[in-house]
Parts: structure tokens; C-alpha cells; sequence
């Protein structure tokens, strides 16, 4: 589903990523770790292009990425992405936030979009606040509905970005449970976290960054029971 | 005691006059900020546009506009304006207006619109939008509403700079009282009358604007039951 090669990026003179290679198959779950300052968030954002790369390749479903050409709208439009600060449409409600873009972008007329959007804030546990707007709503439940809004244009790949760094432990919990009913369903998924228990328990592949590099991988029961870098020793120690 | 008495003469029998001129000076007011905000808008995205040219042509205008004096702007314009085309006073002045607002106005949206998290962009553009319209359905409405209170602060220095169009000989409140005090001899009770009006239509606009900005607000805190 993803395939990068050889990808560098670097802000000024900060050498982020270095030489990066990384392939996600279908329906695999795939989580990233490593200190803050390692590279994850920006090898994430640098698959949706919210990053440009410096040098390198990225070809999703089997389409090289060109933010020249328009094929980067449509392929964005089928990768969902959730951010660690939620950034909610502060100005519509909950039910507009999901809408917008399959309004907007697919163009689906708006009855049809509500009826989609509906079992979706269903499946995240948010019907009931269809009507509110995002500042009324507990951080956990913003990510939720972000999720939601991610899904309702139908992605084939998820992105997560840090989605439990910004929330108050007892949250979470229902974030969390959300992404694992993902998984089950098959949804192929990236995600950067320092959710160790969630990468043990849901990842097909652990992915261990470090200055730039994707030092080590494995799948997470060897790679929590018997990492062989020393690097990741040292890093699994101080957060296990 | 005669001073005051004067001054509600001069009001009472020019009270057809200035009814005419306010409704003068309200048109002037209404078109010439009309187009100060399209100006505005254009030369704001001309100086987030990251294109080098386009924030120099942006630049150029607010820094001439900023750095002289509306009266003679106003001149300027006019008499350039009627060696091309020939153009009535009001539009001329609205025109004159327009631009000199526009600069200011560029500098408030630019600003508002800079002010909203990044993050709002990249959600937007995550979810496949083009830029113009995460732009129109995502930052605009959120960048506007943060600029009302500025806005209104430079709708209400549009409308009393509209006063100065009175040079160019149109009838509005200022220039209906530069008539009045020539023929009445009276400039003191005169003038004093033509500030009132002015002071009365400031007082009613700043009152809607803050019942918008109050508006604005309780919209999305009233859904909550």
C-alpha cells in the first residue's frame, strides 16, 4: 500500500530523515516509536505531503506521489490522517466537521453525506453530539470525532500522528478502543505513538526510530522481548 | 443659553439638508468599504501568497497609502482620475475611499487570516481539499470572525474620513455644513451640529457591530441543549 525509498528531509540545516525506507502491506498495522526529535512525526506527515521530501520516493496504492500534478488531492482525500492536537473545524459542529469534506470534495449532497456521517459518530461513541461544536467536547471526544471525520471519506490507509499525546491519561482509554476496532476491521494504519501497550497489542510490525534512521523492526513480540539494538535497549528500557 | 438655542435653530432648519447628506455620507461609507474589502482581501492574500512579487506589489501599495495623507490621495485620485475618465465626484471619492481603507483592511485580514493555526490547513488539506477551498470553507470563516472587532474600528474611521470627499464638492454631512455656516454665519453652532450627526451614526454602528460580534459568538454556544 505504501512504498518509500530513499527518503531525506531536512529543515535548514537539521538533517530529519535520513536515507528512510519503509513498505506497509495492506491491512497491516504498522506503529512507530522512538525518543521525540527522532523523525517519526515527520516521516508520518511526509507521506501525506504535509512535508515535502528533499529526496526520495513515496508511491501510494501503487501511485507515485506528485504535488505537481493533481493526483495529490485525490490521494490525500483516500489517506485519513488524525493529528496529535485534534485540529477540529473549530466553527462547525460535530456533524460538519465529518461532513465537510465528502460534501466538498466528493460532493455527495448534504442528506447523503449526513446519512453516512451518522453510523460513523455511531461507531465512535459520539451520535448523541452530532449537534455540538468542538469546544464543547472533552479531548478524547475530539479525536474521536477526528477519527470519524477521517473516515468518512473512506480512506484505504490511516495515518496517526501522536493521537493520545495531547490528552489527559484517563482519555486514552476510549481513543484507544476506537483505533483497535479499526484494526480488527482491517484498516491498513501508520501510527506514531508512545502507546507501548497499544503497539504490543495491535501492531503487525514495530518500527524503532532514532536520529532520522529506522534503526530496528520486528514484530512486537520479539521486538519487545528481545530487541537487538543497543539503542532500542536503551529506549525500551526507560519507557517499558 | 443663546449658544444652544442657536445651535437647535441651525439644526431644526437644516434638518432636510443633513437628513439628505447623512444618507450621503452612509452610501459613500457603504460602497467605498464594500470595495475596501475586496481590495483588502486581494492585496492580504498577495502578501501570504509566498510569491516574492506579489508581497512586494502588496508592500508597495500599503506602504504608499499608509504613508500619506488621505486628503491628498483623495486630490491625487481626483484629478487623475478626470483627466481619463469622466467620473462623478461620489464615485470618484468612494473610489479614493476604497483604496486608501484597502490598505488597512489588507494589513487586518492578513493578520486574522495568519493568526489561525496551521493545523487547520493541514486537516483541511489532509482530507483532500484543494488550498483555495480549505481557504474558502475553512480559514475565511474563521479568520473573519477574528477580525470583526478590527474591522469595525476601521469601518468607523471610513466613515468619518468620507467627510473629507466634501472637498471634491459632494454633499454629504460635512460639506452640507461647509454650505450652511457660509450662508448662516454661524460656523460654531454649525459645525457643532454636523458632529452630532456624525457622533450619532458612530454610536449606532459600533452598537451593531457588537451585537454581531455578540451573535457570532453565542451561534455556537447556544446549540448545546
Amino acid at each position: 500500500m505504501i512504498h518509500i525509498k530513499q527518503m531525506n528531509k531536512s529543515f535548514g540545516s537539521l538533517h530529519v530523515l535520513k536515507d528512510v525506507d519503509l513498505s506497509v502491506s495492506e491491512r497491516e498495522v504498522v506503529v512507530l516509536i522512538g525518543a521525540s526529535g527522532s523523525g517519526k512525526s515527520t516521516l508520518l506527515r511526509c507521506i501525506n505531503y504535509l512535508e515535502l521530501l528533499d529526496s526520495g520516493e513515496i508511491s501510494i496504492m501503487g501511485q507515485m506521489v506528485n504535488p505537481q500534478k493533481d493526483n495529490l488531492n485525490q490521494i490525500r482525500s483516500e489517506v485519513g490522517m488524525v493529528f496529535q492536537h485534534f485540529n477540529l473545524f473549530p466553527h462547525r459542529s460535530v456533524l460538519e466537521n465529518v461532513t465537510e469534506a465528502p460534501i466538498f470534495v466528493r460532493g455527495l449532497k448534504k442528506s447523503e453525506a449526513f446519512d453516512m456521517a451518522m453510523p460513523l459518530l455511531e461507531k465512535v461513541g459520539l451520535a448523541d453530539k452530532a449537534k455540538n461544536y468542538p469546544d464543547q467536547l472533552s479531548g478524547g471526544q475530539k479525536q474521536r470525532v477526528a477519527i470519524a471525520r477521517a473516515l468518512a471519506m473512506n480512506p484505504k490507509i490511516m495515518l496517526f500522528d501522536e493521537p493520545t499525546s495531547a490528552l489527559d491519561p484517563e482519555l486514552v482509554g476510549e481513543v484507544l478502543q476506537v483505533m483497535k476496532e479499526l484494526a480488527k476491521e482491517g484498516m491498513t494504519m501508520v501510527v506514531v505513538t508512545h502507546e507501548m501497550g497499544f503497539a504490543r497489542e495491535v501492531a503487525d510490525r514495530v518500527y524503532y526510530m532514532d536520529e532520522g534512521k529506522i534503526v530496528e523492526d520486528g514484530q512486537p513480540d520479539d521486538f519487545f522481548s528481545n530487541p537487538q539494538n543497543e539503542r532500542t535497549c536503551t529506549f525500551l528500557g526507560q519507557v517499558l | 443659553m443663546t449658544a444652544i438655542t442657536a445651535i437647535f435653530e441651525i439644526f431644526i432648519e437644516n434638518w432636510d439638508a443633513f437628513l439628505f447628506a447623512t444618507g450621503m455620507t452612509l452610501k459613500l461609507t457603504a460602497v467605498s468599504l464594500v470595495l475596501a474589502m475586496v481590495i483588502g482581501l486581494v492585496f492580504a492574500f498577495f502578501k501570504i501568497s509566498g510569491s516574492k512579487i506579489l508581497y512586494g506589489i502588496a508592500q508597495l501599495y500599503i506602504t504608499v497609502i499608509r504613508g500619506t495623507p488621505l486628503i491628498v490621495q483623495l486630490m491625487f485620485l481626483y484629478f487623475g482620475i478626470i483627466q481619463l475618465v469622466v467620473l462623478p465626484a461620489f464615485w470618484a471619492g468612494a473610489l479614493a475611499l476604497a483604496i486608501h481603507s484597502g490598505a488597512y483592511i489588507a494589513e487586518i485580514f492578513r493578520g486574522s487570516i495568519q493568526s489561525i493555526n496551521r493545523g487547520q490547513m493541514e486537516a483541511a488539506r489532509s482530507l483532500g481539499m484543494t488550498y483555495p477551498l480549505a481557504m474558502r470553507r475553512i480559514i475565511l470563516p474563521q479568520a473573519f470572525k477574528r477580525a470583526i472587532p478590527a474591522l469595525g474600528n476601521q469601518f468607523i474611521i471610513g466613515l468619518k474620513d468620507s467627510s473629507l470627499v466634501a472637498y471634491l464638492g459632494v454633499s454629504e454631512i460635512y460639506g452640507t455644513a461647509l454650505y450652511a455656516q457660509a450662508a448662516n454665519f454661524q460656523p460654531f453652532e454649525t459645525y457643532m451640529v454636523a458632529g452630532f450627526y456624525y457622533l450619532v451614526l458612530v454610536v449606532i454602528f459600533t452598537w451593531l457591530v457588537n451585537k454581531l460580534e455578540l451573535r457570532l459568538s453565542v451561534e455556537q454556544n447556544e446549540v448545546t441543549k
